[in-house]
């Protein structure tokens, strides 16, 4: 029954020209981030590691997807929303409600695709990274060797547990509200709060508990990867 | 095979009562339920699919206890809800097939037999490929009644189908109803008296959240024998009528007016006793009722 609701789910995600945008835009922001990184640009730069790390050191490639993933957010609850929200929307519910399927068949089977489909869509950003670290146009110097292990590392401590935390709750917001606003209001709000949280806890004195307010977790890993 | 549903009452949060202390049984075939938009005709019908939770009363189909046993109900329920939607983007067959798998179709080669069944018996099957978004009213009804007829259901609820369809696929309509086994329970609610008259053997009316009879179509137009009048009135005296006579249904027939009236023997100069059908059961149920439900509270 879940499995029958996720395979439905998916290739409804697969067939959805959105989800392809996404993907693309994430990809394209990541390639763009590198390249600037890398010094493609006489005008424009990134630092990172206050310049002093290689671009796509695992130090540099978990900044970057995890900054990336924030702005994902929006994605996450787009995807997540959606999911809860569609049945009502479509005023289809009543066909789910009165099948033989249990409640975690249901919101399990929606929300697990939403994830699978997540992840696709945000492992753009690191296919986007790496593509920059081999244009011809960037300062070498700035790139070392390419290891996957790299790439995949923050997704697995950052992005994933991020986008299950995130997704459960915009998920649950949907279902329980039956509103789709609510939610996209939300997503905007906790970015823009987390952009200002992020800039006044900088300058808090404890680190340690700036790291534990963190929602993301990113503090925390400038915390654990400082000096 | 049977449902048996008693002393059946919900009230909503804002004080209407939709439903008092109804008990019906209902046998294998179609059963019609008539009554006027409001009546409790929805509420019904979604508590006996699960979807509704009554105040109280009880609700068997034969051991299963529809209120507290959702879940043996919904395996062997059809439900065809008075509004919905389907995914646009998505096609006929896609969406018939993960119905059938929810409702436990599990076998794939199964299931796709049984869908394709079901899309050629509702007409459906040239349209397979076609996004649902792009369905007329008539072809999305009847992608309605395909999804509700998956799996062998024992009770069929089907409410309010017809609303919103054209005359000719009303019959198409009608024609896929009465094409349902006579083995199970179907249970059709509609506020449209050919709908009942055409389809049903047996049938209840409700209005304001009460049954105000039940029996077959035939045998209850027929107990108004001799107490139906007619008139032909100008379209200005129709007011004046309706304050002196028990008015049950007045129609415009070439711009004048032609009144039924209820009475034991005639009611006047002008009428003639005419042969009653269902129309005049409805109207005539329906009025007394709303006489009797606008002096007493529910």
């Amino acid at each position: 029954m879940l499995m029958a609701i996720v395979r439905f789910d998916l290739r409804q995600h697969f067939r959805a020209i959105s989800t392809y945008i996404y993907f693309l835009l994430l990809g394209a922001i990541g390639f763009l981030l590198m390249v600037t990184a890398a010094g493609a640009f006489q005008s424009a730069a990134v630092a990172m590691g206050g310049g002093k790390v290689l671009v796509n050191s695992p130090y540099g490639l978990a900044e970057f997807i995890s900054l990336l993933s924030y702005f994902g957010m929006l994605v996450i609850s787009a995807i997540t929303g959606r999911a809860a929200f569609q049945d009502f929307d479509y005023q289809m519910h009543s066909f789910f409600f009165t099948a033989p399927i249990s409640k975690t068949a249901y919101l399990g089977g929606r929300f697990l695709a939403s994830m699978v489909i997540l992840v696709a869509i945000f492992s753009s950003i690191a296919i986007g990274l790496a593509l920059g670290t081999v244009m011809p146009f960037i300062d070498k110097v700035r790139v070392g060797p390419n290891h996957f292990a790299a790439y995949a590392q923050p997704y697995l401590v950052m992005v994933i547990p991020n986008m299950l935390i995130m997704g459960a709750l915009f998920f649950s917001m949907a279902a329980l509200s039956r509103r789709i606003l609510p939610v996209y209001m939300t997503s905007v709000i906790l970015l823009i709060g987390y952009m200002i949280a992020m800039s006044i806890s900088n300058k808090l004195e404890d680190k340690f508990i700036a790291a534990l307010l963190d929602p993301f977790g990113q503090i925390a890993m400038g915390r654990v990867t400082e000096y | 095979m049977e449902l048996r549903i008693e002393n059946l009452s919900k009230r909503y949060a804002n004080g209407v009562q939709a439903l008092a202390g109804v008990s019906l049984t209902i046998g294998a075939g179609m059963f019609g339920l008539l009554g006027p938009n409001g009546a409790g005709k929805s509420t019904l019908m979604r508590i006996l699919a699960t979807l509704q939770e009554a105040d109280s009363g009880t609700a068997f189909l034969d051991d299963i206890d529809i209120r507290s046993d959702k879940h043996r109900l919904r395996q062997v329920l059809g439900y065809l809800p008075q509004e919905f939607g389907l995914y646009p983007k998505v096609t006929a067959l896609q969406l018939l097939d993960l119905f059938a798998e929810l409702k436990g179709v599990a076998n794939g080669r199964e299931r796709s037999a049984v869908v394709e069944g079901l899309l050629r018996q509702t007409n459906l099957w040239d349209a397979r490929h076609q996004r649902l978004g792009t369905f007329s009213g008539g072809m999305k009804q009847r992608f309605g009644i395909a999804q509700a007829l998956i799996g062998d259901p024992k009770l069929i609820i089907v409410d309010e189908p017809t609303a919103g369809l054209d005359p000719e696929e009303r019959v198409r309509f009608h024609n896929l109803l009465s094409e349902i086994g006579e083995h199970v329970i179907v249970i059709l609610s509609t506020h449209i008296v050919s709908d009942v008259s055409d389809l049903c053997q047996s049938m209840a009316i409700i209005s304001l959240g009460r049954l105000v009879v039940e029996g077959g179509p035939l045998e209850l137009a027929a107990s108004l024998r001799g107490k139906i009048w007619q008139k032909l009135i100008a379209r200005a005296d129709l007011g004046e009528y309706k304050a002196k006579y028990p008015v049950i249904s007045s129609r415009l027939v070439t711009g004048r007016t032609l009144i039924r009236v209820y009475g034991e023997t005639a009611p006047g100069e002008g009428f003639e006793m005419v042969e009653p059908d269902l129309e005049d059961l409805y109207f005539w149920s329906v009025t007394r009722r709303q006489a009797v439900g606008s002096m007493l509270p529910c």
